[in-house]
């Protein structure tokens, strides 16, 4: 199937937060309760479609535990968007993202697009972290936020979604180089890298075209 | 299940307020659960109504009054004292020495005088015959009384039966009078007697009501336990004491009504002709009904015995008839297999037209008649074929086993008792490449695997108490921090490797359903890994292990399967990528690769353009040893000749995989291929999958893998250097 552009995703979290759970969510629309841990690293692909375009997520569904962290690193090069994902019952899963954030910076290019999850928000009365929290850590650290529920699809298309929005929108204010594919993204077979791209949304986008 | 729950307690919480409005002592008092759900109107489904429950003061009158069907004689008022101390409604009902009654068209809850009920199938001690009475499983259960809180069991039935006797309920507008229903907060499994009523039961949350407005009877069953939106298996007894069990889901009420039309009519009436009650009636009443109007409806049948026609003889009947008799001399031989041809719809053909179209000429009869029997035929030709290959497949089957247990055998007897002298000859090699037998497969892997570490079982019992210590004491901990609410985390790795143990123990093979919390295996996987960890807190847990430690606990007893995992892991390989040694594990890959490029070339150019790595899919092969990536028996069959050659198949394993699907995968993108080998079909053939790692050479320039292992450590030395 064609495609305009290509988005590499990466999801990272500690381990049981529901990283393999929300990509089967987003490219299935099902929830399995007792999911298969991960070991290295599982794929997942979906189509999406922003102002129009056809964008191919290519989502890096990776092991949580802290062993495989030097493993997963290599992971994060070329990737475009991540999604940062904390479990909201599980403090230290919390307490534990900026560690997973400082990994992300360093082996990541600086255009990276973080989104953090606070995910099983269907969890409401063993919630240990406050959604106040989550968006505090986001303010701080500029990430974008949201919670979701792999298990009711709370929010699931969403996050992916807003993250590829996001990454299309730095595409248009010409913050990513897309002939660079070490940012992560890919232009489609069919797609001139010259983009004429009459931007629907509001302005300030500007084409590599001359002027 | 916490929101249900919730509600419940509302509910309690509201019947006692209004309890205590009604005066410290209440006597002469029903006790009324308004529920208008249980109306049946087939559209209300919220739990919600039961909050307009509460206990209202209602006499006698006003019961007879809310009440359509006549022959009840009303209950006596028994006077129930509410004392200042136990005005909870729990303790109220306990004080009720009876039965209580449940009046759905009053929607109340009533006490009976223990009268003995002249109706031996009603549930006991009833006045009010065949109207309602409690639940009263009294005999022999203790679970009797209704207590709210906790166990809160309201069952109310109508013993239908007799009523159903007079045929007049199917003209009553009233479904009430034909439902039964049983709440059960509890959970799940219901036992609900009822006398000789058949009980239709489901269990939904949801919707309270299952009446159906063109069906005539209905039990419908409400369960506000965990796992209300799931059905739930339900034991329904019998008044003849035979249990059936009924499985049925959450549905809406327009699809019940229409399945329970089917359901009563095909398997109550016809699989079970012992039962009374509820089918019997309906065998009486509804149906003999229903039959007469399509006697009289001379319009299409599409299911059932096609039956003699009478009227004016037409050639199709006659043909009909020609053919039946013919069938029934076959029939004679085969009279299992009579039923499944008269009951095809095929038979249509042979019909008459609805009366209003014309009806059929004879040559179109006659064309029809050929056309239905070559269908027939067909059909037949088709059976026996089907037949055949059953048998086919069965006698394969035998052989099959025939000869695992003669190969067993020879395990048993020849092979292990002189396990040093015969281990390396090329009989048992040979044979142990077939797969060994699963009753030889766990003493096998034992001998090969060795226990170069010495371990004991005694060893195996003091890592095992010692992990149970600390995860005793993780426990505590947690749950002294979740309390304290402090932001404290424990930072030390063992004690996380322990918490990471517990999640994940639960996420290995959850198909089968062993390893989970509750399930047999689930405490002995807990303490193997624990005790692992005890014994090499160095390595500590580390995903995929869970996998190795349940492969081999699955053919070995725990004790055993701790030395052989300890062991295992203890080779170089597992050691490599268990710490994950990064630069071992890249000697291995570069290994691989070497093996990868000499076995099939252009794949392996394909996957270098794709950038499809071997770290990509091979660390979860060889973490799990293919345990969590193949199907389990396959896996089992790789692992059998992993104790026989070593690390080395774990490579040509995963090089006879990327053979056996080489066709499909030089034409992928980069991100099917990673997909399809993060995730292999599931369909996979064992023996397929061994031929082609049979394929695969595993010598290049008559150099060994260990020896290009080797070489490419020494490389990686010299260049480090």
């Amino acid at each position: 199937m064609s495609y305009a552009y290509l988005f590499k995703y990466i999801i990272i979290g500690d381990t049981g937060v529901g990283k393999s759970c929300l990509l089967l969510q987003f490219t299935d629309k099902r929830f399995q309760p007792v999911h298969d841990l991960t070991i290295g690293v599982e794929f997942g692909a979906r189509m999406i479609t922003i102002d129009g375009k056809q964008i191919k997520l290519q989502i890096w569904d990776t092991a949580g535990q802290e062993s495989f962290r030097s493993i997963t690193r290599s992971y994060y090069r070329g990737a475009a968007g991540a999604l940062l994902v904390y479990d909201i019952t599980r403090r230290d899963t919390f307490n534990h993202l900026t560690t997973w954030l400082e990994d992300a910076r360093q082996h990541s290019n600086s255009n990276m697009v973080i989104m953090l999850i606070g995910n099983k928000s269907d969890l409401e009365a063993r919630r240990d972290v406050k959604k106040e929290e989550g968006e505090a850590f986001a303010r701080e650290h500029g990430l974008i936020f949201m919670e979701t529920s792999a298990k009711t699809a709370a929010n699931v298309e969403e996050a992916f979604i807003n993250t590829a929005k996001e990454i299309y929108q730095k595409i248009q204010d010409g913050v990513f180089d897309i002939n660079n594919e070490a940012n992560g993204i890919k232009i489609g077979p069919q797609h001139s890298p010259s983009p004429s791209l009459p931007s629907s949304s509001g302005g300030g986008a500007q084409g590599s075209g001359c002027c | 299940m916490c929101s249900q729950s919730g509600e419940v307690n509302n509910e309690c919480s509201q019947l006692k307020k209004s309890n205590s409005e009604n005066g410290v002592s209440t006597s002469e008092k029903h006790c009324d659960i308004g529920e208008e759900n249980l109306k049946h109107n087939g559209t209300s489904s919220s739990l919600g109504a039961l909050e307009q429950s509460g206990i209202k003061r209602v006499n006698s009158k006003e019961l007879k009054a809310g009440l359509l069907i006549s022959p009840l004689s009303l209950t006596q008022d028994l006077p129930i004292s509410v004392g200042e101390d136990d005005n909870r409604l729990s303790s109220v009902l306990e004080n009720i020495p009876t039965p209580l009654v449940y009046l759905p068209n009053t929607r109340q809850l009533v006490t009976e005088t223990s009268k003995e009920s002249s109706d031996s199938r009603s549930v006991s001690s009833c006045d009010v015959n065949n109207v309602v009475s409690e639940s009263s499983q009294n005999e022999g259960s203790d679970e009797d009384t209704v207590s709210i809180c906790d166990k809160w069991k309201l069952v109310n039935l109508h013993d239908t039966s007799s009523i159903g006797e007079t045929d007049s309920l199917l003209r009553l507008k009233d479904p009430d009078q034909l439902t039964c229903n049983s709440f059960d907060l509890d959970g799940s499994l219901h036992r609900v007697q009822t006398g000789d009523s058949l009980l239709r039961t489901f269990n939904d949350a949801s919707s309270l009501s299952s009446m159906s407005t063109c069906t005539d009877f209905s039990v419908s069953a409400i369960s506000m336990g965990d796992d209300a939106s799931d059905g739930t298996g339900m034991c329904l007894d019998t008044g003849d004491g035979n249990f059936i069990e009924v499985n049925l889901h959450t549905r809406n009420s327009f699809e019940r009504s229409k399945n329970n039309s089917a359901d009563s009519g095909i398997e109550d009436q016809g699989a079970k002709p012992k039962r009374r009650g509820i089918s019997g009636f309906l065998s009486r009443g509804l149906f003999s009904r229903k039959s007469k109007e399509e006697e009289e409806d001379q319009g299409w049948k599409l299911f059932g015995r096609v039956p003699p026609k009478q009227g004016v003889a037409k050639p199709p009947q006659q043909i009909s008839h020609e053919y039946q008799q013919r069938n029934a001399l076959q029939n004679n031989n085969r009279p299992k297999k009579s039923d499944i041809e008269v009951m095809s719809t095929t038979a249509l053909i042979l019909e008459n037209r609805p009366q209003n179209l014309p009806t059929k000429d004879p040559e179109e009869a006659e064309r029809h008649r050929l056309q239905y029997e070559a269908m027939i035929e067909a059909a037949k030709k088709k059976e026996q074929r089907d037949l055949k290959m059953k048998k086919k497949h069965m006698q394969q089957q035998l052989k099959q086993e025939d000869q695992m247990l003669q190969l067993s055998k020879r395990w048993a007897n020849d092979i292990l008792p002189n396990w040093e002298l015969t281990k390396r000859t090329k009989k048992t090699r040979d044979m142990w490449w077939q797969g060994l037998p699963t009753n030889v497969r766990g003493k096998v892997w034992k001998l090969a695997i060795g226990n170069d570490l010495n371990l004991t079982p005694e060893l195996y019992e003091i890592c095992a108490c010692r992990a149970e210590d600390r995860i005793k004491q993780t426990c505590d901990s947690d749950t002294a921090s979740v309390s304290d609410c402090s932001p404290e985390v424990s930072t030390s790795n063992r004690e996380a490797s322990v918490e990471l143990i517990k999640l994940d123990i639960s996420r290995t093979f959850p198909q089968l359903c062993i390893f989970q919390k509750g399930g047999p295996y689930h405490d002995l996987l807990h303490s193997l890994l624990g005790a692992y960890a005890c014994y090499r807190p160095d390595v500590g847990y580390v995903q995929g292990m869970s996998f190795i430690a349940a492969v081999l606990l699955l053919n070995m007893d725990v004790a055993d399967a701790f030395i052989c995992f300890a062991n295992l892991l203890n080779r170089p390989c597992q050691v490599a990528f268990f710490r994950i040694d990064e630069a071992m594990m890249k000697f291995y890959f570069q290994t691989y690769e070497e093996f990868f490029k000499e076995n099939m070339p252009s794949l392996f150019r394909h996957f270098s353009k794709t950038n499809v790595t071997p770290d990509i899919y091979l660390i979860d092969w060889i973490f799990s040893l293919y345990s969590k990536s193949l199907p389990l028996d396959i896996a089992c069959r790789v692992w059998d000749i992993f104790c026989r050659d070593g690390e080395e198949f774990l490579f040509r394993t995963a090089l006879g995989i990327l053979k056996l699907y080489e066709d499909i995968l030089i034409h992928q993108e980069f991100i099917l291929l990673a997909q399809f080998l993060t995730k292999l079909p599931e369909d996979i053939s064992s023996d397929s999958l061994f031929k082609s790692i049979e394929l695969i050479n595993m010598n290049i320039d008559k150099k060994k893998f260990s020896q290009i292992l080797a070489s490419k450590k020494e490389q990686g030395k010299m260049e480090m250097t």
